[in-house]
């Protein structure tokens, strides 16, 4: 009993609120006052006349310059050139290939560039080239100097100039290979066991004279000049 | 012609010989090692000891400063090490009510200094004065180190980690840069044999005797400094210093502080050698040793793998020898 009258409340509640709903809607106001239209100032033609407007294209100031006219002319000469090798003048444009070669050239000399080296082996290793300020052994009269020396009783270069004489003769016998930046010790290693003693004995004499600064008189220099003279290769 | 020197060198020449001989039952293979710490020794330098870990830096220089009648002491650079740590510091004393400066390690006639290169610069920099200058200078004191005074510092070239490169003002301080290479395969041989027989040969130097006392070496140091140069051949170490600064290969070149210690390696090598005269084999010998520490390769020529012991050769290749 009590579940059919809560149904039929249930119902009625439903009927009612579905129906108030409705006329809500009902009540909803029309909006109908005017709207006042404007119009723009300025027409859309003098718009379009405006600069800040005219997004697509820049109006190039007339050339002023001479800097100005210079590139104006370089790029119609580019222009010139190709379209004459367009049409099979290769002459003219060799001879501006050549010009600018040399422009080219010119300018990365002035810079200080090392043009060459492009064209060139890279060799891994540093320059090696070897400076000497003055040659020791070619190209002397040894006879002639030690003559003087011993005139002049400059025993320690004397013996110096047998030492200098005595490495010219190795060498040009192929027992040694001279260089100017070796030491005599490199020297004496270079040497066939038999020859080195003797060598080494002229070595002693030499650099005792010579970086040792030891006195040398004339019976000792006497005696190194044998030691000198009988040395055999 | 007579070739007796000039100056008396009998002494050195009979401790150089003993000194050799003591080194070489330690240590196998490193004669030229040895003469180049005695080189420097003589030449009141200090030397930058460069090698791989297990070639005998540490073990050659201990060995060396126990055939000295010496002071000698060890620092083991950490990172954490603190300049006062090495040269010492004023502590407050409460019995004079006074500050006393406690000396540190630094106050030793020889000092080796292991992995240096494990302390920042700020460490490092504590050793600026004290090897230039042979003094330190604390709370506006200057206390003055006992001659002879050397450093041997080691350090391991493989490692990046936890290490600080040596700033150029330190290296430059450094008579010699030497550097430790493997030995051969005869002589590794040669060192398993000697370890086979006694393995606590390298562990036990009790064997070692003293052989030069303070006084002896700072006598022979002086004679050192008698050593004949003829005029040539400082034009020669001239040329050879002249030309790092040249050369298009190097972005630093050597100082003149390198053409001085050049100069001096070189008489105390040839006195080592038993000449009282320089010859241009004692400078070309010494170059890579001198240099090597003190110049700075272009990057070019780094990123071409040249080292500086390279650049150094062909250097001295350009420079003729004076005859």
């Amino acid at each position: 009993m009590l579940k059919s009258k809560l149904r039929f409340l249930f119902i009625f509640l439903l009927i009612t609120l579905n129906g108030s709903g409705l006329r809500a809607q009902d009540s909803l106001s029309v909006d109908s006052s005017r709207l006042e239209i404007r119009e723009p100032r300025t027409s859309l033609t003098e718009l379009k006349g405006q600069k800040d407007y005219q997004y697509g294209f820049e109006i190039t100031p007339p050339l002023n310059t001479w800097w100005e006219k210079f590139i104006n002319s370089v790029v119609k000469a580019y222009d010139d050139f190709f379209n004459d090798i367009s049409k099979g003048s290769y002459r003219k444009f060799f001879f501006i290939l050549a010009i600018t070669l040399a422009l080219a050239y010119l300018v990365l000399r002035f810079f200080g560039f090392d043009v060459s080296s492009p064209f060139q082996r890279k060799e891994k290793n540093i320059e090696l080239s070897y400076y000497s300020e003055k040659e020791t052994i070619h190209g002397r009269d040894f006879k002639k100097e030690i003559e003087a020396a011993i005139n002049i009783e400059d025993f320690k270069l004397a013996i110096r100039l047998y030492y200098l004489k005595t490495l010219k003769a190795l060498a040009d016998k192929h027992l040694i290979a001279w260089q100017p930046n070796k030491t005599n010790r490199s020297y004496y290693h270079e040497l066939k066991p038999a020859v080195q003693k003797d060598f080494g004995s002229l070595t002693d004499a030499f650099e005792y004279s010579w970086y040792g600064n030891f006195e040398v008189g004339k019976t000792d220099f006497e005696e190194i000049k044998m030691k000198f003279e009988n040395f055999k290769i | 012609m007579n070739y007796e020197n000039r100056i008396d060198l009998s002494e050195l020449s009979e401790s150089v010989r003993k000194i050799r001989e003591q080194v070489s039952q330690i240590i196998i293979g490193q004669s030229r090692f040895v003469d180049y710490l005695l080189t420097a020794l003589f030449a009141e330098g200090h030397v930058l000891i460069e090698g791989v870990p297990g070639v005998a830096k540490t073990l050659t220089a201990k060995t060396l400063a126990k055939t000295l009648s010496v002071d000698f002491s060890r620092i083991q650079f950490t990172p954490d090490l603190m300049p006062s740590d090495i040269l010492g510091t004023a502590i407050f004393n409460p019995k004079t009510v006074d500050f006393e400066f406690k000396s540190g390690p630094i106050f030793s006639n020889l000092v080796l200094i292991d992995e240096i290169n494990r302390s920042p610069a700020k460490t490092q920099a504590a050793l600026f004065e004290v090897m230039e200058e042979r003094q330190i200078t604390n709370s506006g004191s200057t206390y003055l180190l006992e001659k002879p005074f050397m450093v041997l510092a080691t350090q391991n070239p493989v490692e990046h980690e936890g290490t600080y490169r040596l700033p150029e003002a330190q290296l430059d301080r450094f008579l010699f840069k030497i550097l430790i290479d493997y030995p051969d395969l005869e002589q590794e041989i040669e060192i398993l044999k000697g370890h086979h027989l006694h393995p606590d040969r390298t562990k036990d130097l009790s064997g070692i005797i003293a052989l030069i006392s303070k006084e002896q070496i700072n006598s022979i140091q002086e004679k050192v400094k008698q050593v004949f140069v003829e005029d040539k051949l400082l034009e020669y170490i001239a040329k050879i210093i002249s030309e790092t600064r040249s050369s298009k290969s190097i972005f630093l070149g050597a100082s003149p502080r390198a053409s001085v210690a050049l100069l001096n390696a070189s008489k105390s090598f040839a006195a080592i050698n038993g000449r009282d005269f320089v010859t241009p084999e004692d400078i070309q010998e010494l170059v890579p040793a001198v240099l090597r520490h003190r110049i700075i390769l272009t990057p070019e020529k780094e990123m071409e793998g040249l080292s500086t012991d390279q650049v150094i050769h062909h250097i001295v290749q350009k420079i003729e020898v004076p005859r």
